[in-house]
């Protein structure tokens, strides 16, 4: 084939959108659903046959099955709320305080010397380890999963808001200061909207994070929340029960992400 | 000529001095607010009357880290611990290779599995710490296993993406001297994604900590997770804090050694 009947073939695919063009061009629409479904159906039969354990490796179909158990509880929907609304109340707390801070650090360079080692040394420190301290402090509620999740995300905002803040051009800065315009001019048109793509990527990994603080805190104690579910029913030997409440957890964590993702969408929808 | 290399020379010599000096004044200034630090912690806990079952102050803490250390479950909870994440992260670094180099240079692999890596990477995977505990009981397996799904994602996309920006020309260059897929592999491809490897192994040393932890949370016979929450739920909170230092302590010496690694063996990058 000569180059010019290369280059024919291929604009013709790329015009006439044929099912097998489709296929060729993307073939993961095809593929991974397949995956999916095979990786599904050996797991199935492996545990129906007896091949694994169907006492320890539930098969799928029991699960899903559990899972639409857990669905038709109404008890279910109080737990999803309790652990949503630690993760939320955790995450806006510390996006309040790590965006502060990050102003604080990034306008003045001795501040931002002196804290910077501090800084580092909290974001090698596993955070999950401050369960027992924040349940020493506030108790059995809800107070210690939200300071675990705010804890746990908070690093994740603040790097992210300094690096968004230090990439503003020094020049645009000196051209908003020889228009005159004020601090808070400067903040309001310049540093935050600039540094709002890295923010929102900050706040995406952040979101994931929370959620996990307060699970994890649930896993410790709890009284309600979908870690606690997910803990009582492998203590009851619900194993069905238990896979369904942490496939729960991660269609939430997925469902949390996507709000951040959107709304990241709508906010610097003026990027290319 | 002699004489502008020699003022070259001392004022070199000078420049080299006042940095020096410069570091060991700011290292002393660190060291000052440091000490500061912990002087207002003192005072505050003192004056303020707190507790130490709700914070306890720097000497409460100091001597249950003596104490904790000198423990005879000490060595042995902290090496079960340190392995566990340790296990977890190499593992995940093999697999997490093989599987990065096999994505980034087959395409239709690498699309194919695309939709799982990012859902599976946005999930939170610690959650899986029960099943595992109810999977391979309450031993190290467990927590290695976890250790190892929460590092692996991290490790993977990496590598896929080191894979992935290798210069089409130099493999084009390659082929034309008739290297073979082989040789393009092991000489090209996989020494060019080292640096991102290691970008993926800093942030995910930390996780397979984690990993490690949680796993010991969720059950477990010995490690510091487990010691952490005994503690925690007997109220002995210096002993709990004692613990996070030692905690804090294990991470950094790690992160170290993954930094270290990473300019052994990726040392041309900066």
């Amino acid at each position: 084939m000569t180059a010019t009947a290369l280059k024919g073939s291929l604009a013709e695919s790329a015009q006439l959108p044929t099912r097998r063009g489709l296929l060729r061009r993307r073939p993961e629409l095809f593929v991974s659903p397949v995956l999916f479904v095979v990786a599904i159906g050996v797991w199935e039969a492996a545990t129906t046959s007896e091949l694994l354990p169907s006492l320890v490796f539930s098969p799928p179909s029991d699960i899903a099955s559990a899972f639409v158990r857990l669905l038709g509880e109404s008890w279910f929907y109080e737990d999803v709320w309790v652990t949503t609304y630690e993760t939320l109340v955790g995450f806006g707390l510390a996006t309040v305080t790590a965006m502060v801070l990050a102003v604080a650090v990034t306008r003045s360079p001795l501040v931002r010397r002196f804290a910077l080692p501090y800084i580092v040394f909290f974001q090698v420190l596993p955070k999950v380890v401050l369960a027992p301290v924040f349940i020493a402090w506030l108790g059995f509620g809800l107070g210690p999963k939200i300071l675990l999740a705010a804890a746990i995300s908070f690093f994740a905002v603040l790097s992210n808001t300094i690096k968004g803040i230090e990439q503003v051009p020094e020049n645009a800065v000196r051209l908003m200061r020889s228009l005159d315009a004020s601090s808070t001019q400067t903040y309001r048109m310049l540093v935050f909207p600039s540094a709002l793509p890295y923010v929102l990527a900050g706040l995406r990994a952040a979101m994931t994070l929370s959620l996990i603080g307060a699970v994890v805190a649930e896993f410790v104690t709890a009284r309600r929340g979908m870690g606690r579910l997910v803990t009582t029913f492998s203590a009851n030997f619900q194993r069905e029960e238990m896979w369904a409440a942490t496939i729960a957890i991660g269609i939430l964590g997925l469902l949390l992400y996507g709000s951040i993702a959107v709304l990241g969408r709508l906010l610097v929808r003026w990027r290319p | 000529m002699t004489a502008t290399a020699a003022t070259n020379d001392r004022s070199r010599a000078r420049g080299v001095l006042s940095a020096a000096a410069r570091g060991t004044g700011t290292m002393l200034c660190h060291g000052l607010v440091f000490a500061a630090l912990i002087g207002l912690w003192a005072w505050a806990t003192r004056a303020g009357g707190v507790r130490s079952v709700v914070v306890p102050g720097p000497g409460d803490v100091f001597s249950a880290l003596r104490d904790v250390v000198q423990a005879r479950w000490f060595a042995e909870a902290l090496l079960t611990t340190t392995t566990e994440a340790a296990l977890g992260l190499t593992l995940a670094a093999a697999v997490g290779v093989g599987a990065g180099l096999a994505i980034g240079s087959f395409v239709v692999a690498g699309r194919a599995v695309q939709p799982f890596i990012v859902a599976l990477q946005v999930m939170p995977s610690v959650v899986l710490a029960p099943i595992f505990f109810v999977w391979l009981g309450s031993g190290m397996a467990a927590k290695v296993l976890l250790a190892f799904v929460i590092s692996f994602f991290v490790v993977l996309v990496n590598v896929v993406e080191g894979v992935r920006q290798v210069p089409v020309n130099s493999i084009m260059l390659m082929r034309s001297l008739d290297a073979s897929r082989w040789r393009i592999l092991t000489t090209l491809t996989f020494p060019s994604m080292l640096p991102f490897l290691f970008a993926g192994l800093r942030t995910s040393v930390t996780l397979a900590l984690v990993g490690a932890l949680v796993g010991e949370f969720v059950g477990a016979r010995a490690g510091l997770g487990m010691k952490l929450l005994e503690f925690g739920f007997a109220l002995k909170t210096p002993e709990v804090w004692a613990l996070l230092v030692v905690i804090g302590a294990t991470g950094l010496v790690l992160y170290g050694l993954v930094a270290l690694l990473d300019r052994r063996f990726a040392w041309w990058q900066a």
